[in-house]
C-alpha cells in the first residue's frame, strides 16, 4: 500500500517531492516495524468509536495551490484527520487546528510524518486559496486545505454520514457557517474507525494518535 | 524491591514537581475588579485570520446578588458575545444578548462554548499586543481590563492543563 503513495508524486515540486519519499519511506519502515496485531481494543481509543467504520471516500478538490487534490490517494497510507471548517470560525476551528499543530510538534516524527491533517472548506466563496493558506500556515504549513462548489463539499459530507453544512445570515452583510464540529480520522485500512469532537484535547490526540499510526485494521 | 521503591519515589517527586509547576502556569490572575465581581484569566489568541479573533474571560460574582453581562466594548473592533451550539450534529454559533452571573457564582468564557467574537478588526492581533476591554453589567459595574494576545499554542496549553472552574 505505501508503494501507490509514488503515484501520486509526479505532480508535486521537486523539494515536496522528497519530502514525501522522506514520509513514503518513513511509512515503509514504520508498517515494517511495527506489531502487526496493533488492533486498538475497545476503550483503549479516546475518541469516539463509530459503530460503522467510514469508508475512505475519494473525491478531489482544489488546495490552496489551486491544483486538484484526489483525496483518497494522495491520503493513502496516512493517518488522515479529515475536518470541515472555514476561516471565518474564531471558536472551534481553530482550536482543533492548533490542537493538532501542537501534538503534532512533540510526537516523535517517525509518527507525526504518518499524519496528515486536511480542512475542506465550508465557506468557499469567502475562504479564497490565499485566505486558507494563510489560516493554516498560522497552525501548521504542512496541513492541506481543500475547496470546491459548496454542493459538491455538502455531497462529501453526506456521503460522509455528516450533515452539510448551514449558511446563517448574521446581519445584512454578515454570515456565519454551521458545521459538523468533529475531526473523521482515517486509518491505514483505509476506512475510519473514530471520530474526535470538539473538546478533544491535545493530551487525547497524543494518546490516540500513536496508536491510530501503529493500528492494523484488516484493509476493506 | 528497592529498585521498586525508588521508582516509586522519582515519580511521586516528578508528579509532584510537574503538578506545582502546572499550578504555577495556571496561577489565577485578577486582571479587574469592581464591587463583588472580578474578572479572570483574560486572553485573546492571536488572529490566524486577519479580520476575526475571539476573546475569552471569566468573571467571579462573589456577591448576593446576581448580575448580568450585557455588552463588550474595545477599540479593537466589533465585540459580540457568542456562544456555541451544537444541535443535530452541526455546530453554530448563536449570539447572546446577555449572559447572567448568578450570586456566589461566575460567567465563563472558554474555547467550545461562550466566547467574544471580534469582527471587523482594526488590525489582526498580533501576539504580544495588549488590547483594552471594557464590559458594562446590568447593575452598572463597568470593568475595564487589558487582555494579552497569547499564541493558539500557549491557548491550547492552557486548555490541556485545565483551566481552574472557579478562579
Amino acid at each position: 500500500m505505501p508503494l501507490s503513495v509514488g503515484g501520486a508524486l509526479s505532480t508535486l515540486p521537486a523539494r515536496g517531492r522528497f519530502l514525501r519519499a522522506l514520509a513514503g519511506l518513513a511509512v515503509l519502515s514504520g508498517s515494517v516495524a511495527c506489531n502487526p496485531n496493533a488492533q486498538p481494543k475497545p476503550g483503549e481509543l479516546r475518541g469516539i468509536l463509530l459503530p460503522d467504520p467510514l469508508p475512505k471516500i475519494d473525491f478531489t478538490l482544489a488546495n490552496t495551490a489551486g491544483e486538484p487534490f484526489a483525496f483518497r490517494q494522495q491520503t493513502d497510507g496516512y493517518v488522515t484527520l479529515l475536518f470541515f471548517g472555514f476561516t471565518y470560525c474564531p471558536d472551534i476551528c481553530p482550536v482543533h487546528m492548533a490542537n493538532l499543530a501542537a501534538v503534532l510538534r512533540k510526537l516523535p516524527l517517525r509518527t507525526a510524518n504518518r499524519v496528515k491533517v486536511v480542512m475542506v472548506s465550508v465557506d468557499p466563496d469567502r475562504d479564497t486559496p490565499e485566505r486558507l493558506r494563510t489560516w493554516l500556515n498560522a497552525f501548521d504549513p504542512s496541513f492541506v486545505g481543500l475547496r470546491g462548489p459548496i454542493e459538491q463539499v455538502n455531497e462529501i459530507q453526506r456521503a460522509l454520514n455528516l450533515p452539510p453544512a448551514i449558511k446563517q445570515q448574521t446581519s445584512e452583510d454578515d454570515y456565519t457557517v454551521g458545521h459538523a464540529a468533529q475531526i473523521i480520522a482515517f486509518t491505514g485500512d483505509n476506512r475510519a474507525h473514530v471520530v474526535y469532537p470538539s473538546g478533544t484535547r491535545q493530551a487525547d490526540w497524543a494518546h490516540d494518535l500513536p496508536l491510530l499510526v501503529e493500528a492494523d485494521w484488516p484493509a476493506q | 524491591m528497592k529498585t521498586t521503591n525508588c521508582l516509586t519515589l522519582l515519580i511521586s517527586t516528578l508528579a509532584a514537581l510537574s503538578c506545582a509547576s502546572g499550578e504555577r502556569a495556571s496561577a489565577p490572575v485578577a486582571v479587574a475588579s469592581s464591587g463583588d465581581l472580578t474578572v479572570y484569566h483574560a486572553y485573546a489568541p492571536a488572529s490566524p485570520a486577519p479580520d476575526v479573533a475571539s476573546l475569552y474571560f471569566t468573571v467571579v460574582n462573589d456577591g448576593e446578588a446576581a448580575d448580568t453581562l450585557l455588552t463588550i466594548t474595545s477599540p479593537a473592533g466589533e465585540a459580540t458575545l457568542h456562544n456555541v451550539v451544537t444541535q443535530d450534529g452541526i455546530a453554530r454559533m448563536t449570539p447572546v444578548e446577555a449572559l447572567p452571573i448568578p450570586p456566589h457564582g461566575l460567567a465563563r468564557l472558554a474555547p467550545g462554548g461562550y466566547h467574544v467574537m471580534f469582527s471587523n478588526l482594526v488590525r489582526p492581533l498580533n501576539l504580544g499586543d495588549t488590547i483594552a476591554v471594557e464590559l458594562a453589567l446590568a447593575s452598572g459595574t463597568m470593568l475595564r481590563f487589558p487582555v494579552p494576545v497569547l499564541s493558539y499554542t500557549e491557548v491550547v496549553k492552557r486548555l490541556d492543563q485545565g483551566e481552574p472552574s472557579r478562579r
